[in-house]
């Protein structure tokens, strides 16, 4: 009768939580029920323990619209650091090439320079919008 | 609008979407982090922590888990820290009971009981706290709690049970049955 009690009351805080209780069937914890007051109290208490303090809490919209504004403008600050960043690396490659090749030949034209920066930045297109898709 | 569609919009920078998907989550993290707490200015710190972070890394969540266990998990990192900052026991003296009308008498009955219910979890060990609440506030299968709390299922359920039998007699001694 003890152990009987003990897995119907572990099975009925399985139920007043929504869970499938673990090991035992529903028919027998239902018919124990039936005939042992002691372990329906229980469950009515177990239950009102579940339902008791679900009300709203009182919540402060002003500061959470402030959050939201602060998250778009830090998203919005971030994706053009991101921008910066990919165009300050394609600037970097063509300056390493412009100089390497500088020290070949001498007198290089400055449209050779935006030349090699236009190609690395087409290089480097699509693994920035690939960085962005991923992070979408 | 259906959460999975906000979150694609949210991500691709819809102000709205964005709004609306964290909107839904405000009252149920706030609810759990002030049962948490028993703070009503910490719990508010937290959640409005937890979901500026979430915000900025929504580009990292992925469908495949619930956005609320997502974003009650940040949660739960966020107050790990400032517990950890604070280095306190949750107060219990300033539980926000969220009641409106206090001069109408169900108000006040229903505001202590509230009351006894926060001082009840607050004496539960932390641990068992978040289990029962994940499940009482959320109503979180123990596969996502375990998923949440990184431990296994057998774990959450016996915590949980603890919990219940915890709360219960305390109940029991102080005459609340």
């Amino acid at each position: 009768m003890i152990l009987d009690c003990e897995r119907v009351r572990e099975a009925a805080i399985d139920l007043a939580c929504g869970e499938e209780p673990a090991g035992s069937g529903r028919a027998g914890i239902e018919e124990h029920l039936e005939r042992c007051p002691a372990c329906r109290d229980f469950q009515r208490e177990v239950m009102l323990l579940f339902a008791s303090g679900a009300e709203s809490p009182d919540l402060d919209w002003r500061r959470f619209h402030a959050t939201m504004e602060r998250g778009a403008r830090q998203l919005a600050a971030r994706a053009r650091l991101e921008a910066g960043f990919f165009a300050a690396l394609a600037c970097a490659a063509a300056s390493v090439l412009w100089l390497g090749l500088g020290a070949v030949h001498s007198a290089l034209p400055v449209y050779l320079y935006l030349g090699i920066a236009a190609n690395l930045s087409l290089f480097f297109l699509p693994a920035y919008l690939s960085h962005r898709r991923r992070e979408v | 609008m259906r959460e999975d569609l906000l979150v694609v919009r949210a991500k691709a920078g819809d102000r709205e979407a964005m709004e609306e998907l964290f909107r839904g989550q405000y009252p149920l993290l706030k609810g759990f982090f002030l049962k948490m707490t028993a703070d009503g200015h910490l719990a508010e710190d937290i959640t409005q922590e937890a979901m500026l972070r979430a915000l900025m890394s929504l580009g990292r969540y992925r469908p495949e888990a619930k956005f609320s266990t997502w974003l009650v998990t940040i949660g739960l990192n966020v107050y790990r820290n400032q517990l950890r900052g604070r280095r306190s026991r949750p107060r219990q003296e300033t539980v926000d009971t969220g009641a409106g009308a206090a001069e109408a008498e169900d108000a006040i009955e229903a505001g202590m009981a509230r009351r006894e219910m926060a001082e009840m979890l607050a004496a539960l060990p932390e641990e068992k706290r978040k289990v029962f609440l994940l499940k009482h506030v959320y109503g979180f299968k123990y596969e996502e709690i375990a998923g949440i709390l990184g431990c296994p299922v057998g774990t959450v359920r016996s915590r949980l049970h603890d919990s219940v039998m915890s709360l219960r007699a305390e109940a029991v001694r102080r005459g609340l049955k």
